[in-house]
């Protein structure tokens, strides 16, 4: 019933987030497989790696199940684990403070020391208050959390603080990871800094690698987790010098695909088993390598909402592929400079999802199929690569990883595009008689052919549509004149600064009404009752949002703060 | 007998070892100034903004400009902000009642307080004021308005190279002196004692969009400053006196828009998208402090702290003493045309 309170479905909503799993639930539910083990393996080495992967392909649960085991076996290291996804809340500071890039120098360090701190007290055996000072180098806990809640709100700082800020030190923060180290009774310790993928703000991200890069010491190995298809770490930071990338996105080409995700489901999916065997590995595919997605649409398939299975499978897929593509298109609301990039990236992804189609219906009589295209001369075209590094970075194509050589940058030439939206074009039902999940599923199991399908991008694009790939910058703000180079600090007509607008205040001016998740009656409800809360900025800036969602009849403390967090979790994906 | 050909130099004049213009008109100072011009009505901030725009257009198109002309727009940039110093502190003594009250005790000339009008008399306060060091503008915000500007290090750091460099244009024709080469750190600099300033364009991009940012931080921090002594939120005095002063505010935005609106003209710019509308910021200034109270009340749940007292509704003159100590004159605010 859609006009019903229906809570599950807030529920659900915020129940695939590995970060709002507990640590029992994540240590219980956390599936083993060959693939998996290598990556924890990675995780707890001595050495630099950055884990890749798209959104909901379990970078955060990886790196959360690899502190955990380390918390439990004092002959690991320790395992300190810090999340950066509120990085966005400090963006406003871009357009507002001189000095935004050394208050998220302090940010990142602070929270690395705070994080650090917690990995001590999860230990099972307690310390001495005097231990764990020293080992703080008498550093304030509170006072640093008091400082990341300012700096994450742009409160301007006291004098206090500031000078609190600027006696965080990348030495000091080293010196206090090994501290933390001896006290512990460990050997060394591996830093998980989890969504370090700062993609909405190059200049943090810059900063960011700059300190992932100096903190490392023998005994201090750094791991960052990152999207695919990001190559702007900075001036500094060489990604391959520096140390390996481990892939966590699962490849649906990869031998142990089915099993892998069927045996996440498993664990995490009540009634698993009764759910046919085709349908699972259907939704697998059309998964793409994502667990998060494959548990959203097992459940979806098991509302039953539809009469036929063929129904309720098309539907699921079809939505799934359409939510793709529009959390790609949001992009260009984050950042309206790739407005265009992003639009003509749609019209590729869907001419490379018909071209593969095509190739399967003709394959489908030599019992072959085809998922992989090769495009040449993306290289040659950096508007081009852009946009083929967007469409990875959203999760729309899988890259085939290329060896390179030590010090090259990666090269991606060969993609499958997302399974879902092969799926929602019936490119693996060509020439059959009837619709089976069976016979799709039969389809995609087939031997690859062994030329993959290739096209060129000067094939692919006129040279009108090459030609006409820019940034979209906005006009000055004052004079209203066009601009006529991206990296122009001043107007050309007028002499006025040229100031870039807030994503993270074009997120806040969003409808609160629309935010994914929430049921038709909770949005009537907000709009009814508390009309004064359009935007997604008007609930959460004020003082305590729970008690104004109370003010709604049957919305009691349990709903509000559900709502709450379904807010602040579109916000946080949005902003990723 | 030979005739000598006549001597170039046909003066006795033995100081004449150069030739000299000799003065054809003499310097009328007063017609140099523009009597017409009427005292702007644009606020610090836009003003300043408004200079520098106009010194961006003399070169932002061109491809490339002479080292000397760029030292000549450096100048006037930093004039620009010596500039909006003044005209911060003029302002701020006219219309806020706290700084008026800190600078009623200091002395002007009597030429001064003769021909200035009253708008303008807080000018006479910086007559001897220079404003060539972080440290001086910090002590004429501190001296002429009580505020004590809270900057990070970080930014006052890179005002201060700019001022040194400043220093070797104004005085030195750009040459770097030992003085500017010891402020500015012998380790990078002791290689370039007399050694003249090159400044490109994209160095006078830098310097200039420095000064820019660095003008906005302290325009930032003064409303800060300026706007947190209208509401303390840390108490005073100790044991059963202990109270948290009287705040200007009502938390009322209808009541208090005429007195938040004058201090948000003092700092706010009108150029489009600069500065959030002044009802958004009357509201992040109040919640954040009612935010405050509210953390101290439950702070001092179990010790004896008084909640501030509301000022009546409409009250601009309370008889209040914001920092707790001392008697205070009724809070007049008088308008910025007053």
């Amino acid at each position: 019933m859609d006009n019903d309170i229906n809570e599950k479905e807030i529920d659900i909503a915020l129940e695939q987030r590995a970060d709002y799993i507990t640590n029992d639930e994540l240590k219980d539910g956390t599936a083993t497989s060959d693939f998996f083990d290598e990556i924890i393996t990675t995780l707890l080495k001595k050495q630099t790696t950055l884990i890749v992967g798209p959104r909901g392909c379990g970078k955060t649960h990886m790196m959360r199940y690899a502190s955990l085991i380390c918390r439990d076996d004092s002959r690991k290291p320790l395992a300190i684990y810090a999340s950066f996804n509120r990085y966005y809340r400090l963006e406003p500071m871009l357009i507002s403070r001189a000095n935004a890039i050394n208050l998220f120098h302090t940010w990142v360090l602070a929270r690395i020391v705070v994080a650090t701190h917690e990995a001590l007290l999860e230990q099972e055996e307690p310390f001495l208050l005097d231990d764990c000072l020293e080992a703080l180098e008498y550093m304030d806990v509170a006072e640093l959390q008091n400082l990341i809640a300012k700096l994450e709100r742009s409160l301007p700082l006291s004098q206090d603080e500031l000078s609190l800020a600027n006696s965080i030190t990348l030495h000091l923060t080293r010196k206090i990871i090994d501290n933390h180290v001896s006290l512990a009774g460990r050997s060394r310790a591996v830093l998980l800094l989890d969504d370090a993928a700062l993609t909405l703000t190059p200049e943090y991200m810059a900063e960011f690698f700059e300190i992932f890069r100096s903190i490392k010491t023998p005994n201090i190995s750094p791991k960052a987790s990152v999207y695919p298809g990001t190559t702007e770490y900075g001036a500094r930071f060489h990604p391959t010098q520096e140390g390996g990338f481990e892939h966590v996105w699962l490849s649906v080409s990869n031998p142990l695909y089915l099993e892998t995700m069927m045996s996440i489901a498993g664990r995490r999916i009540a009634d698993f088993s009764n759910i046919p065997e085709d349908v699972r590995q259907y939704l697998a595919y059309a998964a793409f390598g994502i667990p998060r997605a494959y548990l959203h649409m097992l459940m979806e398939f098991q509302k039953k909402k539809f009469s036929t299975t063929q129904q309720c499978l098309n539907r699921i897929v079809q939505s799934h592929a359409e939510a793709r593509i529009e959390e790609f298109l949001t992009l260009a609301i984050k950042a309206p400079k790739l407005r265009t990039i992003i639009e003509k990236g749609n019209v590729l992804f869907g001419k490379l999802v018909l071209l593969l189609k095509e190739a399967n219906d003709k394959l489908s009589v030599l019992g072959t199929k085809q998922l992989l295209i090769v495009i040449t001369g993306i290289k040659e075209q950096p508007m081009v690569e852009r946009m083929v590094n967007l469409l990875i970075e959203a999760g729309l194509m899988y890259p085939l990883i290329e060896k390179v050589s030590h010090g090259e940058d990666r090269r991606y030439d060969r993609f499958t595009p997302h399974i879902a939206a092969l799926l929602h074009e019936r490119a693996f039902s060509a020439n059959a008689r009837g619709w089976s999940a069976r016979l799709v599923v039969d389809k995609i199991n087939l031997k690859p052919s062994r030329q993959p399908l290739s096209r060129s991008v000067s094939s692919l694009f006129t040279a009108e549509d090459i030609s006409s790939l820019k940034f979209d910058l906005p006009p000055c703000s004052t004079c209203g004149k066009e601009r006529i180079a991206a990296t122009q600090k001043y107007c050309h007509h007028c002499g006025s600064e040229l100031l870039d607008s807030s994503t993270f205040e074009t997120c806040m001016s969003l409808p609160l009404y629309e935010v994914p998740g929430l049921t038709k009656w909770t949005a009537a409800k907000l709009k009814q009752d508390l009309p004064r809360f359009k935007t997604i900025g008007d609930l959460l800036s004020v003082q305590d949002p729970g008690t104004e969602l109370r003010k709604i009849h049957r919305v009691g403390q349990a709903r509000a703060e559900k709502i709450i967090k379904l807010v602040t979790s579109f916000v946080d994906e949005f902003l990723q | 007998m030979t005739i000598q050909p006549a001597s170039s130099v046909i003066s006795a004049d033995y100081s004449a070892i150069v030739k000299v213009a000799p003065f054809t008109q003499i310097i009328s100072t007063d017609i140099l100034f523009d009597k017409s011009h009427k005292l702007s009505k644009l606020s610090p901030i836009d003003e300043f903004i408004d200079n520098s725009n106009k010194l961006n257009l003399l070169w932002i198109a061109q491809d490339e400009l002479s080292s000397e002309f760029a030292i000549i727009l450096f100048l006037g940039y930093f004039s620009a902000v010596e500039s909006y110093v003044r005209a911060l502190v003029r302002t701020l003594i006219q219309v806020d009642v706290y700084s008026q009250r800190c600078a009623e005790g200091q002395q002007i000339t009597f030429g001064a307080a003769m021909h200035h009008n009253k708008q303008l008399l807080p000018e006479a306060l910086m007559d001897n004021h220079s404003f060539t060091a972080t440290e001086n503008i910090l002590k004429t915000f501190k001296s002429l308005t009580d505020v004590d500007l809270v900057i990070d290090e970080a930014i006052t750091a890179e005002l201060d190279k700019i001022c040194q460099v400043r220093h070797c244009c104004v005085h030195r024709f750009g040459k770097l002196g030992a003085k500017n080469a010891m402020a500015l750190g012998l380790t990078s600099h002791s290689n370039l004692f007399e050694k003249p300033l090159m400044l490109r364009k994209d160095d006078l991009l830098l310097v200039s969009s420095t000064l820019r940012s660095v003008v906005k931080t302290i325009n930032n921090a003064a409303y800060k400053a300026v706007l947190d002594r209208t509401f303390p939120t840390t108490p005073v005095r100790n044991g059963d006196k202990k109270i948290v002063p009287k705040s200007l505010w009502s938390n009322v935005y209808e009541d208090d828009k005429e007195l938040f609106t004058k201090y948000y003209k003092i700092f706010s710019s009108s150029n489009r998208d600069e500065s959030p509308r002044v009802r958004e910021m009357y509201t992040r200034f109040i919640t954040e402090k009612e935010q405050a109270l509210q953390r101290l009340s439950k702070a001092g749940a179990n010790k004896t702290v008084k909640a501030p007292e509301k000022l009546p509704i409409n009250s601009a003159q309370p008889n209040a003493n914001p920092q707790g100590a001392g008697d205070v004159p009724s809070a007049r605010i008088e308008s910025q045309n007053a």
